[in-house]
């Protein structure tokens, strides 16, 4: 675009032009993003990409080493590996993004509440949320699944029940900085209504900040529900996902160790792409951070 | 005529961001005797600073600078990084505008002036320690044994200043370099650091290159001014000469825009302002940068860039149409 | 500074006394008669009322807090399902997972803060890139898939360390040999955090003003990056490290499991898995009551290393 065209957008088409160029000049954010929607498209089209149905079992073949018919081999029931991971990915991307949707739609409110009215009830809201961030994370989303009962639901919900502390924090914290700029106290000055004050200046202004932060939350929750998995607390079988298998992994490490190897390194990926992407979207949108 | 202490020629200085490269500094070129005051004025973003920085090399990653500086008969621009080591703080130092941020925040005072003697001059610390105490007392603050051993955060913000001094002036540098010294401090304040710069010019005989927006300030203390605009030398002039005989019309408009009280008349005088704004320098401009704000553009400026002429002693001016009236 | 400690010492203590009451109401959320719980394997209605009152559930509610916490803060936790003391187990489970979060802590400082400060003083040259993208991996592996590689590698094929269980300390080397791959495990996560942490802390730093002054005086570079900006990264840090320490609790809880660690970590799963609501009340109030104290600590640091703090009581 010649310079004249590019100064007819708008203000804030420009600033999106600007940050779209400042992240496809970052190699690593752009890997993790596309990288990212590989796995949530596996996620969504598992029954076309992968070979075989997750819980069709070859007891012809048990343990098998990868081959042409099974691209990573099988486990000790005869399930294709590769099938396992590619389904695995639907449970990890659901806990992974529904989590930290639930936890966002908790977390974004409440915060919000506090850091803008604080009154009475920012301290209240504030003490309750330092004493949930005393329960180390997996603690709580351990206790949580046990109170709970296992499954992936109660799963989803410990973990995004978890994660909503820190991020009331977070929401808090941004509510309370904003609330002091100048615009959003000019905006009180001439009487509108809280509600616009939110919803106009308050509530976009956080957004970039809330979406780093959920992008990052992502492959946490992802993890953590592998590891309420592994731990049995989380899916269980038949119904597959990434720790599950890594669950039954364990008893084969000796013989067999391509059953841990394969679901781990998949965890492994995903979870890099999702924070490189994460990393590579804070270093664009934050204006504070230099290059 | 001796030599000057420090010449800078031609220097440039490019900036390569994210978003494209700024010139920040446009062929620059000036001089600065033993014991000589140079007022460096301009508005904000005229590369004063900028060009001052990269004397010392003090630029972020991101800066380009070509040209020369010759200082004691060495090129500051192309001296090796030990070499550049040596001549911060002890034959050239820097005081920067803001005092608060400009000091370590977890370092005593003391500690951080005790630094740079046990550093160029190899002092034991007991000796920086007591040469650090006069040194303080030197800058005028009041009980300095105990000042020593605070921290910045305790003091105000004129202190802190003199501080910056006293740490700039620990190894009798032959140049300070005082970046807006004084923008960041009370209006009463201000006066106190000028006295005390003057003061301490004629003590120890250091030439000063005192960096300002302010031309009152340079009318105070300095004994011959550059005028820079958009990277560009406008005009220089020893001081006198500036203010009863300014010739470009930028300088003028900054000389008009002094608001003075006791106007003849009814005493309601306007402010003057000079419009528009400084140009963002994406390239080097072609033409004279002042153009575009210029009551005296015409297509000569607009389509070349004037060179420095000299119109007076010592006095040079970079316009195609110098010279004229400005209101007293 | 005495002014800043006692009201966080305050703050923790409220926040301390919430997180009992989560806790509490916790156990009492769950589905069906506690008193039948309790009781384990017998039905006798007799037995389950006089567990109900030995217990005093048939007290209303914030009579039976004020009771459970009463007996908390004399140190008794209650019995668990084999009727063994509570805080007895935890008490003799604590120091196994003490050491092993001491040795993961010393891992982590010994290799994240260096790697840090080097990937800030490199920035963007090839050391930069390749510890950023080595300490994001460090951040996506999760423990307990790294634990399993590192057995399947030195335990299976190398033979070179054991692959579990746990040597008491007595036994020194013995004792080394055992925790060290655990002890790597739950190192590398909190590593790669804090040399994130350090690097941009350091990025901060030397980029700052006080950093300029520092060269212009003339300092060599050393002195500059490793006294003036390192110091100021450091307080950064602090407040990470405190915030990490939880993370640190969770890591155990899936290490010990793995390497067979008989832990406070295993503790927990154990008690999880048994449906030992008793205990699980008694982890949960200790790990909650532990990360407090170890937060109050590191702000008690903070306040040391911060002047702004430690002078004058108020930051800024």
């Amino acid at each position: 675009m010649s310079y004249v065209e590019v100064a007819r957008l708008s203000p804030a088409a420009r600033r999106r032009r600007i940050m779209r160029r400042r992240f496809f000049r970052r190699p690593l954010a752009v890997i993790g993003l596309f990288v990212s929607l590989t796995f949530v498209t596996v996620a969504v089209f598992a029954p076309l990409i992968a070979p075989y149905s997750y819980k069709e079992t070859d007891f012809n073949a048990i343990l098998a080493h990868p081959s042409r018919e099974h691209l990573f081999g099988t486990d000790a029931l005869g399930h294709d590996i590769f099938s396992q991971v590619v389904y695995g990915a639907r449970a990890s991307m659901e806990a992974g993004v529904l989590a930290t949707l639930l936890a966002l739609a908790v977390a974004v409110p409440v915060g919000l509440v506090a850091g803008y009215y604080r009154g009475w009830i920012d301290p209240v809201i504030a003490r309750l949320t330092d004493a949930l961030l005393a329960f180390p994370f997996l603690i709580l989303a351990v206790g949580l699944a046990a109170i709970l009962g296992p499954s992936l639901k109660n799963a989803i919900l410990a973990l995004g029940i978890g994660a909503v502390p820190q991020l009331i924090r977070i929401a808090r914290g941004e509510a309370l900085s904003l609330r002091e700029e100048d615009y959003v106290r000019a905006a009180i000055a001439n009487g509108a209504s809280d509600l616009t004050i939110l919803r106009r200046h308050v509530l976009p202004n956080m957004m970039s900040t809330i979406i780093v932060q959920a992008t990052l939350l992502i492959p946490i929750l992802i993890i953590g529900e592998a590891t309420l998995s592994f731990l049995g607390l989380g899916v269980q079988p038949p119904a597959t996902s990434w720790g599950v298998q890594l669950r039954a992994a364990q008893d084969y490490l000796f013989d067999a160790p391509r059953l841990a190897i394969y679901p781990g390194v998949a965890i492994v990926v995903a979870t890099l792409a999702f924070n490189l992407f994460g990393d590579g979207l804070r270093d664009v949108l934050d204006p504070r951070t230099q290059r | 005529m001796t030599a000057p202490l420090l010449e800078v020629t031609d220097l440039s200085v490019r900036f390569d961001t994210d978003d494209g490269s700024v010139h920040a500094v446009d062929r620059l070129s000036y001089t600065l005797a033993l014991g000589e005051v140079l007022g460096l004025v301009g508005e904000s973003g005229c590369g004063k600073s900028v060009s001052a920085l990269s004397l010392l090399g003090l630029l972020p990653q991101t800066a380009t600078v070509t040209g020369k500086a010759s200082f004691d008969g060495t090129d500051l621009l192309e001296v090796s990084a030990r070499q550049l080591r040596r001549i911060r703080g002890r034959e050239i130092s820097f005081v920067f505008q803001e005092p608060m941020t400009s000091l370590n925040p977890v370092f005593t005072v003391g500690k951080q002036i005790s630094e740079v003697l046990r550093r160029h001059l190899d002092l034991s610390s007991r000796q920086a320690r007591r040469r650090t105490i006069e040194l303080l007392k030197l800058v005028r603050i009041p009980a300095a044994e105990r000042r020593v051993e605070e921290y910045p955060h305790q003091l105000s913000g004129g202190m802190r200043q003199r501080v910056m001094i006293a740490m700039a002036l620990a190894c009798d540098p032959k140049i300070l370099i005082a970046d807006e010294p004084t923008t960041a401090l009370d209006v009463t304040i201000q006066a106190g650091i000028l006295d005390l710069m003057r003061d301490l010019r004629e003590r120890l005989g250091t030439a000063i290159v005192l960096i300002t927006h302010n031309l009152g300030v340079v009318a105070d203390i300095a004994d011959r001014v550059v005028v820079m605009y958009a990277g560009r030398k406008a005009e220089e002039a020893p001081v006198r000469e500036l203010f009863a005989n300014p010739q470009h019309p930028y300088t003028i408009g900054l000389l008009n825009a002094i608001p003075r009280l006791g106007e003849e008349g009814n005493g309601r005088v306007r402010l003057q302002e000079i419009p528009g704004r400084v140009p963002s320098l994406s390239e080097p401009l072609d033409h004279c940068a002042f153009a575009d704000r210029c009551p005296r553009a015409d297509d000569l400026t607009r389509s070349h860039v004037p060179d420095l002429e000299r119109v007076g002693p010592e006095h040079l001016v970079a316009c195609f149409h110098p010279g004229g009236e400005w209101r007293r | 500074m005495g002014g800043f400690v006692l009201r966080k010492i305050g703050a923790a203590l409220i926040v301390l006394l919430i997180a009992s009451f989560f806790v509490f109401l916790g156990i009492r959320a769950l589905p069906g008669d506690p008193a039948v719980a309790l009781g384990g394997e017998d039905r006798d209605p007799q037995v389950i009322a006089q567990i109900r009152h030995d217990y005093g559930l048939d007290k209303p509610l914030p009579v039976q807090y004020v009771r459970w916490l009463g007996h908390a803060l004399r140190g008794d936790l209650g019995e668990d399902q084999r009727s063994l003391s509570v805080s007895h187990t935890i008490i003799t489970k604590l120091p196994v997972t003490l050491e092993l979060a001491g040795l993961s802590v010393l891992i982590a400082i010994l290799i994240g803060i260096p790697t840090g400060v080097l990937a800030a003083v490199r920035r963007g040259k090839v050391t930069d890139y390749v510890s950023t993208t080595i300490g994001l991996i460090g951040l996506s592996v999760p423990h307990f898939w790294l634990g399993l590689m590192l057995i399947t590698v030195f335990s299976v094929n190398l033979h070179w360390l054991p692959a579990g269980d746990y040597v008491p300390i007595a036994h020194p080397l013995s004792n080394l040999e055992h925790m060290i791959l655990p002890a790597i495990v739950l190192g590398t996560g909190f590593a790669a955090v804090l040399m994130r942490q350090m690097r941009s802390a350091m990025l901060e730093s030397m980029g700052s003003d006080y950093v300029r002054t520092a060269r212009a005086k003339g300092l060599s570079e050393l002195t500059v990056v490793g006294w003036h900006a390192f110091r100021n990264s450091l307080i950064t840090v602090t407040t990470v490290i405190g915030l990490q320490l939880g993370a640190l609790i969770s890591g155990a809880v899936i290490t010990e499991q793995i390497f067979g660690i008989a832990g406070f970590g295993r503790l927990t799963i154990e008690s999880v898995q048994q449906r030992d609501y008793t205990l699980i009340q008694g982890i949960v109030l200790v790990a909650a009551a532990g990360y407090v104290l170890v937060n109050l600590a590191v702000d008690i640091l903070y306040s040391i290393l911060n002047p702004r703090i430690r002078v004058s009581g108020r930051p800024t």
